[in-house]
């Protein structure tokens, strides 16, 4: 299903009233398509899933650097968001980050989303794992899963392509990070074409520059790659998201009624729709 | 979200380098060697070795002072690299070599674009930019570290160099000279 980020703007910003969100959402949501969907090539709009459509994912690929401890807090954060609104989520995770910063400890459990650390070492093994984990059990359907994937494993993807079927980049409203997203974008679409490639932008300080980021984003890509980036929304890294990171607490437990831990859930809710799981809040 | 700049709190110097002494604070960790020397004219916060055995000069910005701060981190970096050979004649255990390079580490809340564009301008082996958020948990201080993406091209050695938090450089991206100017 595609998205944008329209779609959660009203959950994010109470300074703006029910009546106006809905037009402001309406109009975003055209300014948006308007830059994101500008003149594709034929061959590039065959490539576009011009008709996407909902189907069960169980694994979410989610590039994040060996250092970049924020984007593995919120990977670990949505999660746990996702398991309080009564999805089964895990974190999964290569076993050699298991003496990395990115991740609190092992005296910060249970959660009801634990991080599973798979003996991986290349993308194809990581699959591997991560369909072992998301598979059903006993006629349950198996937990969501989120992969943190070492992007550096992007560039010999063997035959993990799989893997990254349903990909969720993280992305700062910055111009750099904005090339950094849009880069991860077209190796995740050289390696598997078909991808569907989800967005959500974080350290915004203002609604319209996580909207423009997102535009200018999803407009580079879909005029140079042919490509269609869903937006899963944004977060918002206030204050209080920093100290849950450095205390290693998922911020929707210590501050529920905070703007991050809000835009928190209500990512975790889109990805659970697109996974096809119903979510009971 | 409201339409103002995010704020985080600011702390005592001293409090605040002692937090960002703690041994895991940078990832990867860095060695102390010595906190609060008096250098050009002004003190270095801390003095450090990171795992490459470069020698890391930490400042630590006064709230609004990027600007100063590169100035201060360039002129540090100037005082200790001469000094350097004699330090290590007094503490010849450091496991340090007096030819290692030295870097400026400067750590702030936020960097204008002003300071960014000069920090490239030097390049990654003269001065690091590192965004510093410090929270308070309590009565405890503590520090979140991420360094600052580095747009700058490393001429030769640009596919040998991570310019993003990735990990990736512009080169692992596949990124042309095309797709780099949209983005600017």
């Amino acid at each position: 299903m595609p998205r944008d980020l329209a779609d959660v703007l009203h959950h994010l910003i109470p300074e703006v009233g029910p009546a106006t969100d809905r037009s402001e959402n309406r109009s975003a949501r055209a300014e948006i398509a308007a830059s994101a969907q500008p003149q594709l090539e034929p061959q590039a709009r065959g490539q576009a899933h011009a008709q996407p459509e909902v189907q069960a994912r169980r694994v979410l690929a989610l590039p994040v650097g060996e250092r970049d401890v924020v984007r593995a807090a919120f990977a670990w954060n949505l999660a746990i968001e996702m398991a309080r609104v009564g999805a089964r989520a895990t974190v999964v995770a290569p076993a050699s980050d298991r003496a990395s910063v990115l991740w609190p400890g092992d005296e910060v459990r249970p959660l009801g989303a634990e991080i599973t650390w798979v003996p991986a070492r290349n993308l194809s093994e990581l699959d591997e794992k991560a369909r072992e984990i998301a598979s059903p059990r006993s006629g349950a359907p198996g937990p969501i899963v989120l992969v943190r994937v070492p992007p550096r494993w992007l560039r010999d993807p063997g035959s993990g392509a799989g893997l990254l079927t349903w990909t969720l980049l993280l992305t700062s409203s910055e111009r750099h990070d904005l090339l950094e997203a849009y880069g991860l974008a077209k190796l995740v679409s050289r390696t598997a074409p078909t991808a569907h490639i989800g967005v959500t932008v974080h350290g915004a300080r203002r609604r319209g520059e996580a909207r423009q980021a997102f535009s200018r984003l999803a407009g580079v890509a879909s005029r140079r790659l042919g490509l269609t980036l869903d937006s899963y929304g944004l977060l918002v890294d206030d204050l209080q998201m920093y100290q849950a990171i450095v205390a290693k607490r998922p911020i929707g437990l210590v501050h529920p009624q905070s703007p991050a831990a809000r835009s928190l859930r209500d990512v975790a809710k889109l990805l659970l729709t697109d996974a096809g799981i119903d979510s009971d809040a | 979200m409201p339409d103002s700049p995010l704020r985080y709190t600011t702390q005592p110097r001293d409090e605040l380098r002692r937090a960002v002494a703690q041994p895991h604070s940078f990832e990867p960790p860095l060695r102390v060697l010595a906190e609060n020397v008096l250098g050009a004219d002004s003190t270095i916060d801390l003095v450090t070795v990171d795992p490459r055995g470069r020698i890391v000069l930490v400042l630590i910005a006064e709230p609004g002072d990027d600007s100063n701060l590169l100035t201060r981190g360039l002129a540090q970096r100037a005082w200790v690299k001469p000094r350097l050979r004699d330090w290590l004649q007094l503490g010849a255990n450091l496991q340090v070599s007096a030819s290692a390079p030295v870097v400026a580490r400067l750590l702030a809340p936020g960097f204008s674009p002003e300071t960014r564009a000069a920090a490239e301008a030097v390049g990654p082996e003269v001065v690091e930019l590192w965004v510093c958020r410090s929270v308070r948990n309590g009565a405890e201080l503590g520090v979140l570290l991420e360094p600052l993406a580095n747009p700058a091209r490393a001429g030769t050695e640009s596919s040998a160099v991570a310019d993003f938090r990735s990990g990736l450089s512009e080169d692992d991206l596949g990124l042309t000279p095309e797709e780099i100017r949209d983005f600017e």
